[in-house]
């Protein structure tokens, strides 16, 4: 089944999230998701941000912080117990409206970024798990709507968001339409590899590793068999997080096997152009990215 | 990263499946990873001397690669399994 569209140009992982993201997570049961979560929070704190959690409703906060404390090392509890990690709901950041609206959400928000930057945080994000709506009783339309037209929140690079949905708890047309309205599409795990290809780029995203390696080991292939065009064939490896010496030497054995008739590029971050070097690709066909958020 | 991921997938691999993996902050500027397996067993022979052709032997490419991005690489064979130790250090 769908988790989200496979095809949205802005997929990523959640590692590669960074401030002004406005990202959408479909995940299948309350089991799942937590993750990605986890790598949210940690990463904001690490990053000097303040963060602040919606869960689903249904959940009490002693089960949420439970869930994140499971992250090894301290941070996540320093930063709940320093306020650095702060808990909330729906219902409360509306106060003292009782229903919801767009614009009573966006007024909160914009209170929180600026209390936030005031307060020597770098920015704001906050993960909300969109159980929320069926805690208000609010109106799909509505919401749908606050999606749509939520960009302005966005726009001065401090607040960052991920909008979290529950699959069973939204029709899949308004998964997809919401997939779609996000400028970003998270992977629904950590440790997901997802592959798309057009003519001439192959893009990768997530972890390239041995758990992953049969179904990269499967793109590549795939891409190779494509039909050859005049350009030649780019590999896109700048939303891989993690790329092991495993799935690097696939990539380098396939360049090797395919440049004979098709020349084969790889565009990447610094430190996969690395192992790619140290296990003997020809830097000429490697050129290094810039990756925002990593 | 690439180091643990290329030893510990050695264990997987080849090593009897699991392992024990522990990583600690050896001093202010280092820190230092232990993989221990209970498999067949190799000793450090087991690491190609030069770079191997991408298209030639598979085994030993993580550990040479391993040994040529850490600061240190010792194989330290046992009666059942073989253990790895390695570090990294930064600039002070």
């Amino acid at each position: 089944m769908l988790a989200s569209d496979p095809e949205h140009p802005g997929t990523l992982p959640v590692q590669q999230m960074r401030a002004g993201d406005h990202a959408f997570l479909c995940y299948d049961d309350h089991l799942q998701g937590w993750d990605v979560l986890s790598a949210f929070v940690w990463t904001g704190l690490a990053r000097g941000e303040k963060v602040i959690v919606f869960p689903d409703p249904r959940l009490n906060a002693a089960d949420v912080l439970r869930h994140l404390n499971d992250v090894p090392g301290v941070l996540l509890a320093q930063g709940y117990d320093s306020g650095r990690l702060e808990l909330n709901s729906m219902r409360q950041l509306i106060l003292p409206d009782r229903t919801f609206t767009a614009a009573q959400q966006w007024r909160r928000i914009v209170e929180e970024t600026e209390s936030a930057q005031a307060r020597g945080f770098t920015g704001l994000r906050t993960y909300i798990d969109m159980g929320w709506v069926a805690d208000l009783e609010a109106d799909l339309n509505v919401m749908m709507a606050r999606e749509r037209q939520a960009e302005h929140l966005f726009t001065t690079g401090l607040y960052s968001e991920i909008c979290a949905y529950e699959r069973d708890r939204f029709p899949q047309q308004v998964l997809e339409a919401m997939c779609q309205a996000h400028p970003q599409n998270l992977l629904p795990a950590l440790g997901h590899l997802r592959a798309r290809q057009t003519d001439n780029t192959l893009w990768l995203v997530g972890e390239a590793d041995l758990a992953t390696r049969e179904q990269f080991t499967h793109a590549l292939a795939e891409a190779a068999r494509s039909p050859v065009t005049r350009r030649g064939l780019t590999i896109d490896l700048c939303g891989v997080v993690f790329l092991g010496v495993e799935c690097a030497r696939e990539l380098i054995r396939m360049m090797d096997r395919t440049t004979a008739h098709r020349p084969v590029r790889v565009r990447c971050t610094g430190s996969v152009a690395l192992v790619l070097r140290r296990l003997g690709a020809d830097p000429a066909v490697i050129d290094v990215a810039q990756v925002k958020g990593s | 990263m690439v180091a643990m991921d290329a030893v510990a997938g050695n264990v997987v691999q080849h090593g009897g499946g699991h392992g024990l993996l522990v990583l600690a902050r050896a001093h202010c500027h280092e820190l230092r990873c232990r993989i221990s397996d209970r498999g067949p067993g190799f000793t450090a022979e087991a690491i190609p001397d030069l770079a191997v052709g991408i298209n030639g032997a598979g085994h030993g490419q993580g550990l040479w690669l391993t040994r040529l991005i850490t600061d240190d690489l010792t194989v330290i064979p046992k009666a059942v399994g073989t253990t790895v130790v390695f570090a990294m250090r930064w600039n002070r």
